[in-house]
């Protein structure tokens, strides 16, 4: 049985000849203490990074809506693809469709049922916030603290939460080699929703999601149950269920550098940064055009020479704001991060992480977005083991997360995945029953 | 349907070749046999080979396993799939069922067990095929209800039992050394939890209650000598046929009354148990009214005869009785200053059977063994801490954190008497005047001391390597500080494919001490019973 939403050529690569074991066994073998491959192409460093932001700030395009460039445009895109991409996203074969750069408004409600009465405290933590709108619709670049209200709109932003999400992700080395294929559904719903919460009682609670891997059999079963809380100081609550155990595990919520079961992201890198206001310092970097997959008509095909990112894509230009997110502690493996997120939406269009040793590139991220009122007049894949009623979307006015690429520079090695999206919203009784543990005291799966 | 006689190794490497040149293992998933109907499960083969002292290496388990999961989802969001039926206030209804096959091939392979059992006997050891679950979810909120064969496990403890004792365990085939879901004898039983939620300074709270309507089974052990895993004894042929009586070698015959609870409502079991976050301190608490899975063994010497014709003729009743389980556990995050998960498990037991002896011939004082039937139920009290920690060796791996866990788990039996015994073993018999070994005579001697107290700590660190996190290693202690025993565990993963996942598994027991109470060194850490082992297993799963 051969799954349908595989491509051709992926099928080839997914798994070598079984004469070249021994030879992949000792490359991965020697890759555990081999030094990081060298790349001498692109530079690839914190300085570069923030060279290019300088330059490309004032860029204006010289390509127009409707055009597929090409690699023999490179030029013209390099002023809209972050350097520190470059490397991934210029390939012989690349495609990307210049589409019109898109309006994309929030619910009409959205703003109507903020609280009023919150602010920022010395930390650059919100508090007394509970939803409802954006905390800070304006950004002032001259603000001090323009960067944690970018940060603090992204965290609130409509869409975040809310839905069914089947996933497929793709474990890849170099050469499109796929090391593991995963399969899981993430199912997640905002309890702080301004002046009321979602499940009366609950006012404590930010969200609540729980994930669930389907393959491969080693994990299928594997679920994973995560609270966030209105108040940013109290760590996230977690319980992991693993089925070989069959019961649920408390999890370490403030342990958010390890990358997460063999893939490559961290938890603190979800969505550019998913960490802790306080054990960062902020900086605001103004803002920037950058090139993004926005609006895609559908979950975007693996493309580039190790399949890592998506090519044949719809992009615009958007304009972001630039925040540098620095680690206070000293064993925190990056030394800066770079977040870019879009000013209309307050969502993370690019994020690129550099290694406290080096300055160079660790782990870089892109996601691929569309708005819930285009559902309307083209519909993404389905899931393949899950089908819903995409056309659900229509009328959330929300933008939806179809996927991303999650790249490890040094390993190197990326996690490309696609989400199949349907915006779901609970009823109060509903969410109690489901996001509880009691539904992690199952069976096998 | 045996497995021609062929060398281990090349076995394992007709096994390797097939399974990497499985023309379809690219696009196996998980296979969608309808809309809402799915079926997964895996094909595993494992290679067990003894090498005790290091000195040659014996094939005691080759095991190939089959297992088959269905899933059938008939109900979803008030939804059926069955057509235009009226849900009710079912919400979510689900079908679950797990099958097993499994044939150890060494009851064909290996000359001793070829040659000294008979085929009906092989037969019997070398397969396993059953349906080991089967059951019905249901969702009507606030009630969730699982009917049929499963498993139910409680509490905080890994791979010891202390709230973990609803399904029996059958550590017959390679003792504890598997993931206890394999295990565990699933029982039939309803399961019922009302969810709660919030309640008073409860958070996430529900009640459970299982019933288990006298689907009884018992614990299968380690004390079948045609089991490669026997305490004792393993290589000794015969029955246990000789008593000593006054000096005498006699003929030996036990009249075994088994009363194990058989299917009806009075030997149903219950269990309820609270559990709720209270503050950052998530808790449940626990009772347990059972059947005791370990079979105690009465002595009828009320109804023993004379030896008549040499034969001693000796009455035993096999019991399990009544025991109740009542505990706690909770388990607390701590984000700030140790940023650990600590967990603790505490549980108090009655009605534990146990059997009692002494080499002294005065035998066991009147007034512990009041009945006279070298038997005596007793009472324990558990008590088990621990602590999880994802923790950074950045010399070791920089891109993933080391997942440590380490337990503390203390037994303690609260009535305890000096007499208490163990599980008995196979010794020839010795005559007594000529001090010779007698020909195909055995005797039963159970020397096995248990002590009030049994006290263990287990220490494990694992994390995953290469770009993908592909090679998983493991490393584990197990260390017994009253008889300085311990057992190490060595293993590493491969993640070959989505499809194929090698194990090379290395078990090393350590210390001399015969009177080890947790089988993790002493007793198989010295001399010819030392149970080191090297372990490949090979897994094809979709």
């Amino acid at each position: 049985m051969t799954p349908h939403y595989l491509a051709p050529q992926e099928r080839k690569q997914e798994r070598p000849p079984s004469w070249s074991l021994c030879v992949m066994l000792a490359l991965l073998l020697s890759s555990i203490s081999a030094p990081p491959l060298a790349r001498a192409a692109e530079n690839r460093s914190y300085q570069a990074l923030r060279d290019w932001l300088e330059q490309a700030r004032t860029a204006t395009p010289a390509f127009s809506p409707g055009q597929t460039l090409t690699i023999k445009d490179r030029t013209a895109l390099e002023s809209f693809i972050p350097q520190s991409a470059w490397e991934y996203y210029f390939f012989d074969d690349m495609e990307m469709q210049i589409t019109e750069t898109g309006h994309y408004p929030p619910p009409p409600e959205w703003g109507q049922n903020v609280e009023p009465g919150y602010s920022l405290d010395e930390n650059g933590v919100l508090v007394g916030f509970t939803g409802g709108g954006f905390p800070f619709p304006e950004i002032d670049p001259t603000d001090p603290q323009a960067a944690v209200k970018v940060f603090w709109n992204l965290n609130w932003r409509p869409g975040a939460e809310g839905y069914v999400m089947p996933m497929v992700a793709w474990s890849r080395s170099q050469h499109g080699q796929l090391d593991r294929q995963f399969e899981f559904t993430s199912i997640s719903s905002r309890y702080a929703q301004g002046e009321h919460c979602l499940v009366p009682g609950y006012d404590e609670i930010k969200t609540k999601s729980l994930m669930e891997f389907r393959s491969p059999r080693d994990m299928a079963g594997a679920k994973n149950l995560s609270m966030t809380y209105v108040d940013h100081y109290q760590e996230d609550a977690g319980w992991l269920y693993m089925p070989e155990q069959r019961k649920p595990r408390r999890t370490l919520a403030s342990e958010r550098t390890s990358e997460v079961m063999g893939m490559d992201f961290t938890r603190e890198d979800a969505m550019g940064f998913g960490g802790k206001v306080h054990e960062q310092n902020w900086t605001y970097l103004g803002t920037a055009p950058v090139l993004a997959t926005m609006n895609v008509r559908d979950n975007p095909a693996a493309g580039g020479p190790h399949l890592w990112v998506p090519n044949n894509a719809r992009w615009e230009v958007r304009t972001a704001h630039v925040l540098l997110i620095d680690p206070k502690a000293d064993n925190h493996p990056y030394s800066h991060k770079l977040v870019f997120i879009d000013t209309e939406t307050f969502w993370t269009l690019w994020m690129f992480a550099f290694d406290r040793q080096d300055d160079q590139l660790l782990r870089m991220n892109q996601h691929f977005l569309k708005y819930s009122e285009s559902y309307a007049t083209e519909t993404p894949q389905q899931a393949p083991y899950l089908e819903q009623n995409l056309a659900n979307n229509v009328g959330n006015h929300v933008l939806i997360h179809l996927g991303e690429t999650d790249i490890n520079a040094k390993k190197p090695h990326a996690t490309y995945s696609h989400c199949y999206v349907m915006m779901k919203d609970f009823s109060p009784s509903r969410a109690k029953q489901f996001y509880s543990l009691r539904n992690m005291v199952s069976g096998r799966r | 349907m045996s497995l021609p006689a062929l060398p281990p190794f090349r076995l394992l490497g007709l096994l390797v070749v097939s399974l990497l040149s499985f023309p379809a293992a690219e696009s196996w998933a998980i296979i969608s046999l309808h809309d809402n109907v799915e079926l997964e499960g895996f094909v595993q083969s494992q290679f067990v080979l003894r090498t005790p002292q290091y000195q040659g290496a014996q094939l005691v388990v080759q095991r190939n396993t089959l297992q088959l999961e269905n899933t059938w989802n008939f109900i979803q969001d008030g939804q059926t799939t069955l057509g235009n039926l009226s849900t009710g206030l079912i919400e979510e209804a689900t079908f679950k069922l797990i099958y097993r096959f499994a044939y150890d091939s060494t009851y064909d392979l290996s000359d001793s067990r070829r040659d000294n059992f008979s085929q009906g006997r092989r037969d019997h050891l070398k397969y396993e095929n059953w349906i080991r679950e089967a059951y019905l979810d249901l969702a009507l909120p606030p009630i969730t209800l699982r009917i049929g064969r499963q498993q139910v496990i409680w509490g905080e403890t890994d791979t010891f039992r202390a709230l973990d004792v609803i399904n029996p365990l059958d550590t017959s085939w390679h003792w504890a050394r598997e993931p206890w879901e394999d295990l565990r004898f699933p029982l039939f039983m309803t399961r019922a939890v009302y969810d709660i939620g919030k309640f008073g300074p409860f958070e996430e709270s529900f009640v459970e209650g299982i019933w288990i309507p006298g689907d009884f089974k018992r614990s299968r052990g380690c004390g079948n000598p045609d089991r490669p895993w026997c305490y004792y004894g393993s290589r000794r042929r015969g029955p246990v046929n000789t008593a000593l009586v006054g000096g005498e070698v006699v003929d030996f015959v036990t009249e075994v009354r088994d009363k194990k609870p058989d299917w009806q409502l009075k030997n149903s079991e219950l269990g309820f148990r609270f559990k709720a976050v209270y503050g950052l301190v998530d808790f449940g608490l626990h009772y347990f009214w059972t059947l005791s899975d370990t079979t105690g063994v009465k002595v009828r010497t009320d109804r023993l005869g004379p030896i008549t014709d040499n034969t001693l003729t000796v009455p035993i009743d096999l019991v399990n009785p009544r025991s109740h389980v009542v505990g706690v556990s909770a388990n607390y995050s701590e984000e700030t200053y140790t940023q650990a998960v600590y967990r603790v498990e505490a549980a108090y037991t009655t009605g534990i059977p146990m059997r009692l002896g002494t080499r002294d011939p005065r035998g066991v004082p009147r007034r512990l063994d009041e009945d006279n039937n070298a038997y005596q139920t007793t009472e324990q009290s558990l008590l088990m801490v621990a602590f999880d920690r994802p923790t950074w060796i950045r010399p070791l791996n920089g891109l993933r954190t080391f997942f440590i866990t380490g337990q503390f788990f203390w037994e303690h039996f609260t009535d305890y008497n000096r007499f208490f015994r163990g599980v008995p073993s196979r010794h020839r018999a010795i005559d007594p005047r000529s001090g010779e070994p007698l020909p195909d005579r055995y005797l039963s001697v159970n020397t096995d001391r248990i002590f009030q107290d049994r006290v263990v700590a287990t220490l494990s660190a694992s994390s995953s390597y290469g770009p993908g996190g592909l090679i998983q290693p493991l490393f584990a202690v197990a260390y017994n500080p009253l008889w300085t025993t311990f057992f190490n565990r060595l293993s590493v993963k491969y993640l070959y494919s989505n499809h194929l996942v090698f194990q090379l598994t290395h078990d090393i027991y350590w210390g001399k001490s015969t009177e080890e109470s947790w089988f993790i060194g002493g007793r198989f850490g010295g001399g010819r019973n030392n149970r080191n082992e090297t372990v490949f297993t090979a897994i094809f799963q979709f």
